[in-house]
C-alpha cells in the first residue's frame, strides 16, 4: 500500500493542499478558505484532493496542517475571556508595556490593547525576589478568594505571571493547582511552564496571549479530530508552529501560543528544502501574495531565529523563524501624496473588492492593475480562472495616477512597479546588509502568487545574481510544510559570568531539558534514536542588553569549554556588529534546547529527462519604456531540459514569471525555473 | 533636468535606507546604553551643501539639530576644503547642538575629487565630564561645569585618525572605553552610509543623485505646505511654565505665537523668560526640534524628516532668553522639561486653530529618576530611568494611560532587570486611578513606581508638572499633577518637591507619581457606558464618576443616575 503525507495550509482567501506519495508523486489543490469555520475549508479540500486521487484515508500516514485560528484571534481582538493572576503591585504591567508610543508623531496610534481586560486582573499577595528566595508565600484563603472572582467574571481560560517566576516557579505551580481544583473548567496558563524567561511584561504578554487561544484552538482542534478521527487520520495530525517545526495536538492544546506566527513558516521550510535540493545554500525567500510579503534569509542552509516577535503589537516571545514582513503585495494601493510624489501601500484592497480589475467595485489601483496593463498578466488565466478586466485598470490608472501626474498610462504602471519594488528592495537590505550579509552571496526564491512576477527586477536592484521559482509558486508555503519534522523548545533564564563554575551549571540544566525533552517525545511516540538536540545559550558582553544564541553542543568542558564558546561569541558579535571586545566579561543569559523528532524522510520528485518545451505563443508586455511581443510559455510545459533567453513569461494557474531582457533560464531535475540574472547580454 | 516622480520616490527609499543603515550600525556598535538601547541618537545624509536630505531619529529631540549641525561646520570647513576620509566632530551646543553629550560627527562623501553628499550622525555620549557623573549637574550655573566643549575639529583626517585629539577628550571623560567604543561606532557609521551613497552615485550618476537629493527636499517642502493650507490662517497665542530651574523654584515662562500664514509658520517667542541660573536653557537647537515636532504632528505626522520643514517654518527666539540663551548658560536639563514645555506651548497655540488636531497636555516631563550608591558588595551602581506619564486626550479618542509624550519615547526597565541589577526592591509599579485629566474623552492615565532602598543611597528627582497642571482642551479637564512621597524606615510619610537630591537611609521607599494627561471636551459629555467601563477597569473611582462626569452607579456598576449640568445643580 503507498503511504502518503498531506499538507494543508489555510490562508486568507485559499486553502492549499499538497498530498505527497512515498515515490514522490505530488498533488496539489486549493479551496477556498471559509473564516468564519476555517474546518470546513479543511475538511472539504482533504475529501477533494484524495477523492480525485484516488488514495484511500488509511494511506494518509501524516498530515501536517498549519492553521491560522489562533492568529485570527488575536489580530481581529477574538480570543477567549481571560483572567490574570499576577503579583500585588503589578496589575499594569501588561497595559504599560514598555511605556512607548507606537508612532513618534501621530497622536492617534494607540498602544495595543492586550487580549486581557483590566477588570479580570486580579493581583495576589506574594513575592519571590530576584534571586529566588521567597519573601511572602501566597496565602490559601486568597487563592479561594480569586478563583470565587474568576468565576464570577465568567473568564474562560487562566494567565498567571508572577514576578521572577523564571527562577522560581514554585508559586505558579502552587496556583496553578489550586485553580485547576477549584475550576476544573478552565485553562489554566502558568508563565514559568510556557516561557521561564525574565523580563515581565513580555513573559506576561505571552502568557496571556496563550490563555487567549487555548479554548479556540482546543476547539478547532477537536472538530478537526471528530470530523478525522472517524477516517482514521486523527492520530497522524500535526501543526505548524512558529519554529519551523511541527507539535503534536496533545501539546498544540495546551500551548497553543506556539502557533500564532507559523503562517509564513511553511515558506521558509520550502525555502530549507529548495537550499538542500539545489545546493544554493545561501538563500532569501520572498513569499508575496496579495497584501503582504514575507522574507527570511537562509545562511549556509540553516534559517535565522528570533525570540522577538510580536503579533499585533503585542509581544510573543517564543521562539520563531525570523521572517521580515512588509505590507506590499498585489493589492497594495497606488496613491500620489501631497507633494506630488507617487507611493504604494500600506493600504490594500485585500481581497475583497480587490483590485480594480477584478470587477468586484474595487476603484484604487493597485499593483496587480499595474502588471495587468503592461501585459504582464494574462487577463484570463488569473488565479483559478477568474476573468480580469483590463479596460477598468487602465482606466483606474489614468484617472488616478497618471493624469495627476503627467504620465502616460503605461508609465505610469511601470511606475506603480518601480515604488512597490523600492519598498521590496528596502525590506530585503533589512534581513541581509542590515545583519551583516552581502545579498550577492544569495539566491532570491520567489514565489506566492506575486513573487515570480517582481523577482528579476529586485534581484538586479540588490545585485542577486539567481532568482528560483519553485514549480508551484502558489502553494510553495504547503509544500513546505511537508518537509517539517516535530520540534519542541525549552528555554530556562540562568543570568551569571561565564566562568568555568557556570559553565557547568549551564551544561547539567541543558541536560535536565535534554532529559524533559525525551520523556515528551517519546510521549508523541519517537525513539530517542530518531530525535535530534541543538543546545544554545544566549550570551552577551556583560552590560548590554542585547544577547546572540550560541551553540553549545559537545565540546569540551571546563575552562577549554568556556574558552571555545568565549571566541565563538567574540566571532559571531563581529559578524553581526562589526567589532569584538577581547577580554570582556562574558554573561549568560538564557539556556535553550531544541528537541526535533525526525519524521520519515520524504522523497521529491523529478521531472522525465528531455521534454523541453513546445513553441510559445506572443503576447505585448511593456518593458523599460517600450512594448515588445514576447513569448508567453506555459509553466505545465516547461520540461527539464527547457531553456529560453530572456524576455520571456512563463504563465501557470496562480502566478506568472517575468524573465527580462539579458536573463537566461532554464529549468532543473526538480522543475525549478532557475534564472541567471542579468548574466549575458542580449544576442 | 525633468523630475520623475517615480525616480523621486525611489531615490527617497533608498536615500532612507542608507540613513537608516547608519542607524543601525550605530546602535549595534556603540557602548553606551544611551545609544544601543535607549537610541538617544540620529543618523541622516545631507547635500554637499549641508542641506538634510534624509534622517532616521529614533527621538524626536533630533529632529531641529540634525538639519542645522551641517551647515554651521561648513562655516569652519568649507566643502571644497575637505577631502576623502576626513571626519569632523562637534558638541558645544553655541554653535549648534542641545547639550554637551550629543556628540556630532560628520563625514563627506567624494566620488572621484567631487564631493557628493555629506553624512552624518548624533549620540548621546554617557559622560563627556563636568561636575557630575553623567555630565547632567542638576544645579551647574556654567557650561564649564557641565563638560567638555568640541568646536568643530578634524577627527579623521584623510582616512587618519586624529589621535592626538582623542587622547585629549579620553582624559576629560569618566567612561574613556565607553568613549572610544561610541566614537568609532559613529565613524563606521559614517562609512555604512558614505558608502552606499557612493554606490547610489555610480549607479544614478552624480548628476542625477545630486538632482534628485534637491527635489527630495522641495518635495518635503510642497508636501508640508500642502498639509499647513488644512490650519485656517492667523495669529495664535500660548504660554505655559516650567516650575523652577533647579537652583530656585520661581515659575519660568514659555510664551509663543503661532502664525499660519500664506507661505508656512512662523512661530515667535517673544515674551518668554529670560534665560535662567540653572542647567533648563533651551538652545536653539532644542526649540527648533520642539516647534517641528508639534507642527509635524499636527499637520502631517508621515512627513519625511528634511531641510523641507525648515524652510516652511520661520522661528523667532529672543536673544538671551530661555529658548536661545546666551554663552556661557548650561543647558543640560532642557531636554527633559524645558522641551517638553516648549512642544506643549506649541500645541496649545495650535489647539486654537485646529481643536481636533492636537492633544490636550500630557505629562509634560521626561520624569528623570536616578538612584546611586555601592551594592553590598561595595560595587558603584547608578540606576537612571525616565518615567512616561498620561498622553492627553484628543477628539475622539482618549489619551494613552503610561507613555512618553513629545519629545522623548525611550523604552522602561523591566521590574525584574531592575531588582537583578540593583540594590532596589520595586514594591508597585502601575497606573494612577483618577490621574487622567475628566472630559468626553480622558486624558491617559499617569504612572506610579514605588522603590524600596536595600541599602543606602542618594536619589535624585526631577519631574515637572507638579504645581501646575497638565491642561485639558475643550472644556476637558486638567490632569492629576505629579508628587512624590518618601517612605521613612520608622513609616514616617514625607511629601517631597518635583526637584530633589538628597542621601536617603536603607529600608526608605520612595514613591514617585507622574501626572496624568488633560482631558477633551466636557466630562458631562462623556458617553456613561465610557464612564462605567473606566470604573470597572479601576481607572476611575466611583465617586470621581459621580463628582466629574456626573455618573452615578450602583454596586453592580450599572448606570442609575446621569447628572449632565453643573455640579451645583445637583
Amino acid at each position: 500500500m503507498k503511504v502518503y503525507r498531506l499538507a494543508v495550509d489555510t490562508g486568507g482567501t485559499f486553502t492549499d493542499f499538497c498530498l505527497l506519495g512515498e515515490d514522490g508523486e505530488l498533488y496539489i489543490t486549493k479551496e477556498p478558505s471559509t473564516p468564519d469555520d476555517p474546518s470546513r475549508a479543511v475538511l472539504a479540500g482533504i475529501d477533494k484532493i484524495l477523492r480525485e486521487r484516488r488514495v484511500g484515508f488509511a494511506q494518509v500516514g501524516l498530515l501536517l496542517h498549519g492553521t491560522t485560528v489562533a492568529t485570527n484571534a488575536i489580530l481581529e481582538r477574538k480570543g477567549a475571556r481571560v483572567a490574570l493572576v499576577t503579583t500585588k503591585g503589578f496589575k499594569d504591567v501588561i497595559f504599560i508595556g514598555r511605556q512607548n508610543r507606537p508612532h513618534l508623531y501621530n497622536f492617534r496610534a494607540l498602544k495595543p490593547d492586550p487580549p486581557v481586560s483590566r477588570d479580570t486582573v486580579f493581583e495576589i499577595g506574594e513575592r519571590i525576589t530576584a534571586d529566588g528566595s521567597v519573601s511572602l508565600k501566597p496565602r490559601s484563603a486568597e487563592v479561594e478568594a480569586i478563583a470565587r472572582k474568576i468565576k464570577e467574571n465568567g473568564a474562560e481560560s487562566v494567565a498567571v505571571c508572577l514576578l521572577h517566576a523564571y527562577i522560581n516557579p514554585a508559586h505558579e505551580i502552587l496556583l496553578k493547582k489550586a485553580l485547576e481544583r477549584l475550576l476544573p473548567h478552565l485553562f489554566v496558563t502558568v508563565s514559568s511552564e510556557l516561557l521561564p524567561e525574565f523580563r515581565e511584561y513580555e513573559r506576561t504578554s505571552t502568557t496571556v496571549i496563550n490563555a487567549a487561544v487555548r479554548p479556540l484552538i482546543d476547539g478547532y482542534i477537536g472538530r478537526l479530530e471528530a470530523a478525522l478521527g472517524s477516517e482514521g487520520v486523527g492520530s497522524k495530525l500535526y501543526i505548524m508552529q512558529s519554529n519551523g517545526g511541527v507539535i503534536a495536538t496533545a501539546q498544540a492544546r495546551e500551548q497553543s501560543a506556539r502557533t500564532v506566527l507559523s503562517g509564513p513558516a511553511g515558506g521558509v521550510l520550502a525555502g530549507l528544502r529548495l537550499a538542500e535540493l539545489t545546493g544554493y545554500r545561501n538563500l532569501i525567500t520572498a513569499d508575496m501574495g496579495g497584501t503582504s510579503m514575507d522574507i527570511c534569509l537562509i545562511h549556509d542552509g540553516e534559517p535565522r531565529f528570533s525570540t522577538e516577535g510580536m503579533i499585533g503589537g503585542c509581544p510573543l516571545r517564543l521562539p520563531m523563524l525570523d521572517i521580515h514582513t512588509i505590507g506590499a503585495g498585489g493589492g497594495s494601493i497606488a496613491w500620489v501624496d501631497g507633494g506630488g510624489a507617487l507611493r504604494v501601500g500600506p493600504e490594500s484592497a485585500g481581497a475583497v473588492p480587490g483590485p480594480v480589475c477584478y470587477g468586484q467595485g474595487g476603484t484604487e489601483p493597485t499593483v496587480t492593475d499595474a502588471n495587468l496593463v503592461l501585459g504582464r498578466l494574462d487577463p484570463a488565466g488569473f488565479a483559478g480562472g477568474r476573468e480580469l478586466q483590463p479596460e477598468l485598470a487602465v482606466r483606474s490608472i489614468s484617472e488616478k495616477i497618471a493624469v495627476r501626474l503627467g504620465l502616460t498610462v503605461e508609465q505610469a504602471a511601470e511606475g506603480i512597479i518601480r515604488v512597490v519594488n523600492a519598498g521590496m528592495v528596502r525590506a530585503i537590505r533589512v534581513v541581509s546588509v542590515e545583519k551583516g550579509y552581502d545579498p550577492r552571496d544569495f539566491t532570491l526564491a520567489a514565489f506566492g502568487g506575486a513573487g515570480p512576477l517582481h523577482a528579476v527586477e529586485l534581484a538586479r536592484e540588490l545585485g542577486i545574481p539567481r532568482v528560483l521559482i519553485p514549480p508551484f509558486p502558489g502553494v510553495t508555503s504547503a509544500w513546505g510544510m511537508l518537509s517539517a519534522d516535530v520540534r519542541r523548545d525549552y528555554s530556562q533564564t540562568y543570568v551569571a559570568d561565564l566562568t568555568a563554575e557556570a559553565y557547568a551549571v549551564v551544561k547539567s540544566r541543558l541536560a535536565q531539558m535534554a532529559e524533559q525533552g525525551i520523556k515528551d517525545l517519546e510521549r508523541d511516540g519517537f525513539g530517542v534514536e530518531e530525535m535530534g538536540f541543538v543546545s544554545q545559550v544566549d550570551l552577551r558582553y556583560k552590560g548590554q542588553s542585547y544577547e546572540l544564541t550560541l551553540h553549545v553542543q559537545g565540546g569540551p568542558s571546563g575552562e577549554a569549554g568556556v574558552e571555545a564558546l568565549t571566541e565563538g561569541f567574540h566571532r559571531l558579535h563581529r559578524r553581526h556588529y562589526g567589532y569584538r571586545r577581547d577580554g570582556a566579561t562574558l554573561e549568560v543569559v538564557t539556556l535553550r534546547l531544541a528537541v526535533t523528532g525526525r519524521l520519515p524522510g520524504m522523497k521529491t520528485g523529478t521531472l522525465p529527462e528531455g521534454g523541453a518545451s513546445s513553441a510559445c505563443e506572443g503576447r505585448r508586455v511593456y518593458l523599460s519604456g517600450a512594448y515588445r511581443v514576447v513569448p508567453v510559455c506555459a509553466r505545465r510545459q516547461v520540461g527539464r531540459d527547457w531553456a529560453v533567453k530572456g524576455p520571456a513569461v512563463v504563465s501557470q494557474a496562480d502566478s506568472t514569471t517575468l524573465i527580462w531582457p539579458g536573463d537566461r533560464a532554464r529549468c532543473d531535475r526538480w522543475g525549478n525555473i532557475i534564472i541567471e540574472t542579468g548574466c549575458c547580454r542580449e544576442g | 533636468m525633468r523630475v520623475d516622480p517615480v525616480t523621486l520616490e525611489v531615490l527617497r527609499n533608498a536615500l532612507q535606507s542608507a540613513a537608516e543603515e547608519m542607524g543601525v550600525t550605530l546602535t549595534r556598535t556603540a557602548h553606551s546604553p544611551n545609544i544601543k538601547d535607549r537610541r538617544d541618537c540620529s543618523t541622516a545624509v545631507y547635500t554637499p551643501a549641508g542641506e538634510l536630505v534624509a534622517q532616521a531619529e529614533h527621538i524626536p529631540l533630533h529632529l531641529g539639530l540634525m538639519p542645522a549641525v551641517v551647515k554651521k561646520v561648513l562655516e569652519y570647513y568649507p566643502v571644497e576644503n575637505l577631502e576623502p576620509g576626513d571626519a569632523v566632530i562637534i558638541n558645544d551646543p553655541y554653535i549648534s547642538g542641545s547639550h554637551l553629550p550629543d556628540v556630532c560627527i560628520i563625514s563627506p562623501v567624494f566620488v572621484g575629487d567631487a564631493p557628493v553628499a555629506i553624512v552624518a550622525n548624533l549620540a548621546h555620549h554617557v559622560d563627556v565630564g563636568g561636575v557630575a557623573p553623567g555630565s547632567m549637574s542638576t544645579t551647574a550655573t556654567e557650561i564649564f561645569q557641565e563638560g567638555i566643549r568640541i568646536p568643530p575639529v578634524k577627527i579623521s583626517s584623510g582616512g587618519r585618525l586624529n589621535r592626538d585629539l582623542l587622547r585629549v577628550l579620553a582624559c576629560n571623560v569618566r567612561t574613556a572605553d565607553e568613549f572610544y567604543g561610541d566614537i568609532h561606532a559613529q565613524l563606521s557609521a559614517n562609512e555604512v552610509g558614505g558608502r552606499t551613497v557612493k554606490e547610489l552615485a555610480e549607479k544614478w550618476g552624480t548628476k542625477t543623485l545630486q538632482f534628485y537629493m534637491r527635489e527630495i527636499i522641495d518635495y518635503a517642502e510642497r508636501r508640508f505646505r500642502a498639509a499647513l493650507r488644512t490650519i485656517p490662517r492667523g495669529t495664535y497665542r500660548f504660554s505655559d511654565y516650567l516650575e523652577g530651574d533647579g537652583i530656585t523654584g520661581d515659575l519660568i515662562t514659555i510664551a509663543a505665537g503661532v502664525e499660519i500664514n500664506d507661505v508656512g509658520v512662523r512661530v515667535d517667542f517673544t515674551g518668554t523668560s529670560p534665560q535662567v541660573k540653572g542647567p533648563v536653557n533651551a538652545t536653539r537647537g532644542v526649540t527648533l526640534a520642539c516647534v517641528y515636532f508639534a507642527v509635524k504632528a499636527v499637520a502631517d505626522p508621515d512627513l519625511p524628516s528634511s531641510e523641507g520643514i525648515a524652510r516652511v517654518v520661520e522661528v523667532i527666539t529672543p536673544h538671551g532668553s530661555l529658548v536661545n540663551p546666551v554663552f556661557p548658560a548650561p543647558v543640560a536639563h532642557a531636554n527633559i522639561n524645558t522641551a517638553q514645555r516648549i512642544a506643549d506651548v506649541i500645541l496649545g497655540a495650535l489647539s486654537q486653530a485646529v481643536p481636533g488636531r492636537v492633544t490636550a497636555a500630557g505629562t509634560g516631563s521626561m520624569s528623570n529618576f536616578t538612584i546611586g550608591g555601592r551594592d553590598a558588595r561595595g560595587r558603584y551602581y547608578s540606576y537612571v530611568e525616565t518615567y512616561g506619564g498620561g498622553q492627553g486626550a484628543k477628539q475622539g479618542q482618549d489619551g494613552m494611560d503610561g507613555v512618553h509624550v513629545n519629545m522623548t519615547n525611550t523604552r522602561n526597565t523591566p521590574v525584574e532587570v531592575i531588582e537583578m541589577n540593583y540594590p532596589l526592591l520595586v514594591e508597585r509599579y502601575g497606573l494612577v486611578r483618577d490621574s487622567g485629566g475628566p472630559g468626553e474623552f480622558r486624558g491617559g492615565a499617569g504612572l506610579v513606581r514605588e522603590i524600596t532602598l536595600l541599602e543606602d543611597a542618594a536619589v535624585s528627582v526631577s519631574t515637572e508638572r507638579n504645581a501646575v497642571k497638565p491642561w485639558g482642551l475643550e472644556g476637558g479637564h486638567s490632569g492629576r499633577n505629579s508628587g512624590c512621597s518618601i517612605k521613612m524606615p520608622g513609616g514616617a510619610v514625607e511629601q517631597a518637591t518635583g526637584k530633589f537630591t538628597r542621601e536617603l537611609p536603607k529600608g526608605a521607599t520612595i514613591i514617585l507619581e507622574t501626572a496624568g494627561g488633560g482631558g477633551f471636551g466636557s466630562p458631562f459629555a462623556r458617553a456613561p457606558e465610557a464612564v462605567r467601563r473606566d470604573v470597572k477597569n479601576g481607572l476611575v473611582s466611583s465617586n470621581a464618576a459621580f463628582e466629574e462626569y456626573g455618573v452615578a452607579l450602583n454596586e453592580a456598576l450599572e448606570v442609575v443616575t446621569e447628572v449632565r449640568s453643573k455640579k451645583s445643580d445637583v
